[in-house]
């Protein structure tokens, strides 16, 4: 059953402090990443573009460990946006490489709205699918 | 040039987002708490506002229905920053007054289209 767990549930509160503040450190380390990716010539960029996507998959597992839906059991939270879904995909590809997406990448609209989170922690999956054959099932 | 104002109670949050900004060539205008911000709007008038959620003194909710609650020429458009930490943050930006939302860590292709379609509605685009 899925339904969305509100900031006042009493059990909620502390994780949501804990998870804000483990969040915001690790949003710094993208946001300066990406000024660094604006600024840098390739090799140095893929780099710096290494830690964007450690921090990111840092972030994702701070979520998914302290999600209400694993504190709780049986609840999980969705945020939906608008996301540029090529864009997605685009750094999905990058991370995963071994997964040939290009052939469909023309027919994806350009936005869509979805949780951006939750598709991050499906490409991880696959990414970790395809080094050691294991799908690991969503929380 | 359009003048945007930010307001974000986390120094390196305001740091990352006005270079960004000037970059695009926008004037940026710093707040950093929702009392702050509703004073700046009174005196610099800007052309579109960035309001972080969770803000001391007063919240980026509150901040924002203060200037809606004022009479304006032309509508101002409010861009909300969220942590995402709390559920229900962006439909209380919303109901506050925000004309949208973006989610911290920020993705700053995605905000900037935002900011240009807002200010193009506007008419204030740089």
């Amino acid at each position: 059953m899925t339904r969305t767990v509100d900031a006042g549930d009493s059990a909620a509160m502390p994780v949501t402090l804990l998870k804000h503040e483990l969040r915001t450190p690790i949003n710094h380390i993208i946001g300066y990443s990406e000024i660094l990716l604006e600024d840098l010539d390739t090799p140095r960029a893929d780099r710096v573009a290494r830690i964007r996507q450690i921090a990111r998959e840092l972030a994702s597992v701070i979520d998914t460990v302290l999600s209400p839906a694993r504190l709780n059991g049986g609840t999980t939270v969705s945020r939906e946006s608008l996301l540029e879904l090529r864009r997605v995909v685009e750094e999905a590809a990058a991370r995963i490489r071994t997964i040939d997406v290009a052939s469909g990448r023309a027919d994806l609209p350009l936005e869509c709205r979805s949780d951006l989170e939750r598709i991050e922690e499906a490409t991880v999956r696959l990414q970790r699918f395809a080094q050691t054959g294991i799908l690991c099932k969503s929380e | 040039m359009a003048r945007i104002l930010l307001v974000d109670d986390d120094e390196m949050n305001r740091d990352m987002l006005s270079r960004r900004l000037i970059r695009k060539g926008y004037e940026v205008i710093i707040a950093v708490d929702g009392a702050e911000a509703v004073r700046m709007w009174q005196s610099q008038a800007p052309d579109l506002v960035l309001m972080d959620s969770n803000l001391p003194i007063m919240s980026g909710p509150e901040a924002t229905r203060k200037i809606r609650e004022a009479p304006c020429e032309r509508h101002l458009p409010i861009i909300s920053l969220t942590a995402n930490a709390m559920a229900g943050e962006h439909e209380r930006a919303i109901q506050a007054g925000c004309d949208d939302y973006v989610t911290k860590p920020v993705d700053f292709p995605l905000l900037a289209g935002k900011i240009e379609k807002l200010l193009r509605q506007t008419g204030a685009a740089s």
